[in-house]
């Protein structure tokens, strides 16, 4: 079963444990984004803030799942992209937004990164079930 | 260029070349990796391009067989690699814009706060200034009341109880001088003495209550005689030095006659002194007293407050300040004690603020 098959049946997960399966949930994003007629910028925007989701699930955890599923408002469509992670939750949601914030280094740029690349971000963490982030990105719309 | 820069150009131009070999996901997410290393060390954006372009370049430069020659028109495939290299500058530009929009917000509602804040310290502090002439007007009301009733006081002493003991005076004279001698010659006489006395007590308190020509006779010659007479009272040897070589404005002479009074009532009650020095001199435009003794002193700083009632440091400060003058009091215990005021030589305004150099307490 193809994505698009998979997504319009349910949705699609992707497990995150290496750096290979990044490069999957990518290939799906891109196909998804194929699919929905987004532009071929916006192609890219939305593969970045997959990238970025699952990179987290690697740097400040041990790995966990990514879930895409279409989503569907009045004439539009888009794209929700949802990030779970096994713990140990972040106590501090708003700091771990904050660019320059980043419990093992590197820019920190992460999560703000697609919260600025999609419409729509929320993020749920609680100490120590695991924290969730979740984006959506609608065809057109911002830039 | 730094070895970092030269190693992520090397790595780019290895990763780009196999994806134009062999174009699939994992070359875009390598070109993404390798743009976020190049961003996150500060290699700037056209940089990035420009090496891409040169990459390029080279291959153009020696095509070595055909299918490479094919290859090297592969220019949607460089593109697509290129724009995942620079994804994450856009994701970086896109992170600092809403930063900066953020951070120009909070500084603009921070501003408004600090707006706000110093309008109600100005409001706050105008409040203050309104309080303290208010307190001032009370001050110099207070002190022109009491002026007012000393001046009553004596009045009715002058006019009515001392003609009343003048009186009985004169008839007790005329009484002493129908006795021949004799036991109730001397009784009357002893009697005369008594009310002499108290006229004599009487004209001491009318002169402490309203010194007589105090503008005509000077300061010094005024403060001279009661001087003395507390000096008698009291056996505390007291020296004036008179150094003024003009007479201060009517106000401000009653003003130090007052405190130089109350600091000498004070030296009189509880310096325990032996001697006591009083100065009047001309200085910075106004006139100086000096009431120095040589008693036990006190720590102003142990007694501040209940001192200040205690002496009539309050009273004596704010009869200063109606004319625009202030008061210092200096003491340690077993060093005696030094009180100094000075009032302006001009007329004071009650608008103008007073100018006080010194406070309470040594410096």
């Amino acid at each position: 079963m193809g994505p698009i098959e998979a997504l319009m049946a349910d949705r699609i997960r992707i497990p995150i444990e290496s750096e290979g399966d990044i490069v999957t949930a990518r290939q799906h994003a891109r196909a998804l984004a194929r699919h929905l007629d987004f532009s071929p910028s916006d192609r890219i925007r939305l593969v970045t803030a997959i990238t970025e989701v699952a990179r987290n699930l690697l740097d400040h955890s041990t790995g966990g799942e990514i879930l895409l599923s279409l989503a569907a408002r009045e004439e539009e469509e888009g794209v929700v992209i949802v990030g779970r992670d096994h713990g140990p939750g972040i106590p501090d949601v708003e700091r771990a937004l904050r660019v320059g914030f980043s419990t093992r280094g590197g820019m920190g740029l992460g999560l703000a990164g697609v919260r600025s690349l999609t419409h729509e971000f929320g993020m749920e963490s609680r100490v120590p079930d695991g924290t969730t982030v979740t984006a959506k990105r609608w065809v057109g719309g911002l830039a | 260029m730094n070895d970092v820069h030269i190693l992520l150009a090397e790595q780019y131009r290895e990763a780009l070349e196999t994806y134009l070999t062999s174009a699939d996901e994992s070359g875009l997410w390598r070109a993404y990796d390798l743009g976020r290393q190049s961003l996150q060390s500060g290699i700037g954006v056209l940089d990035l391009v420009l090496l891409h372009r040169r990459v390029l370049d080279r291959r153009f430069e020696d095509p070595v067989t055909p299918a490479q020659v094919i290859r090297l028109v592969d220019v949607e495939g460089a593109a697509d690699f290129l724009l995942e290299a620079l994804a994450p500058y856009e994701m970086a530009q896109r992170v600092l814009q809403e930063e900066t929009d953020d951070l120009l917000r909070r500084t603009e509602r921070a501003q408004e706060a600090s707006t706000r804040h110093q309008r109600a310290l100005g409001r706050a502090l105008a409040a203050v200034d309104r309080l303290e002439q208010e307190r001032r007007r009370l001050a110099a009301d207070l002190v022109d009341a009491e002026e007012k009733e000393r001046q009553r006081i004596a009045a009715e002493v002058h006019d009515d109880s001392l003609q009343v003991l003048s009186a009985l005076d004169l008839r007790i004279q005329t009484l002493v001088r129908a006795e021949g001698d004799g036991e109730r010659r001397g009784a009357l006489e002893s009697a005369q003495e008594i009310v002499r006395l108290a006229s004599d007590r009487l004209r001491c308190l009318v002169f402490d209550l309203r010194p007589p020509e105090l503008d005509r006779v000077g300061l010094g010659v005024v403060l001279r005689a009661s001087l003395e007479r507390l000096s008698a009272e009291s056996g505390i040897e007291i020296d004036l030095q008179d150094e003024m070589e003009s007479p201060p404005p009517p106000d401000s002479g009653i003003v130090l006659y007052r405190i130089a009074q109350e600091a000498l009532a004070n030296v009189r009650r509880h310096a325990h002194a032996g001697t006591a020095v009083v100065t009047l001199s001309q200085q910075d435009g106004g006139f100086l007293l000096q009431v120095r003794d040589d008693g036990r002193g006190f720590d102003p700083a142990e007694r501040a407050g209940q001192s200040s009632k205690h002496f009539g440091l309050t009273v004596m400060r704010e009869r200063a300040e109606t004319v625009g003058g202030w008061i210092r009091v200096e003491s340690l215990p077993g060093k005696g004690t030094v009180v100094e005021a000075w009032v302006p030589g001009q007329e004071w305004t009650k608008d103008g603020p007073g100018t006080t150099p010194g406070s309470e307490g040594p410096r």
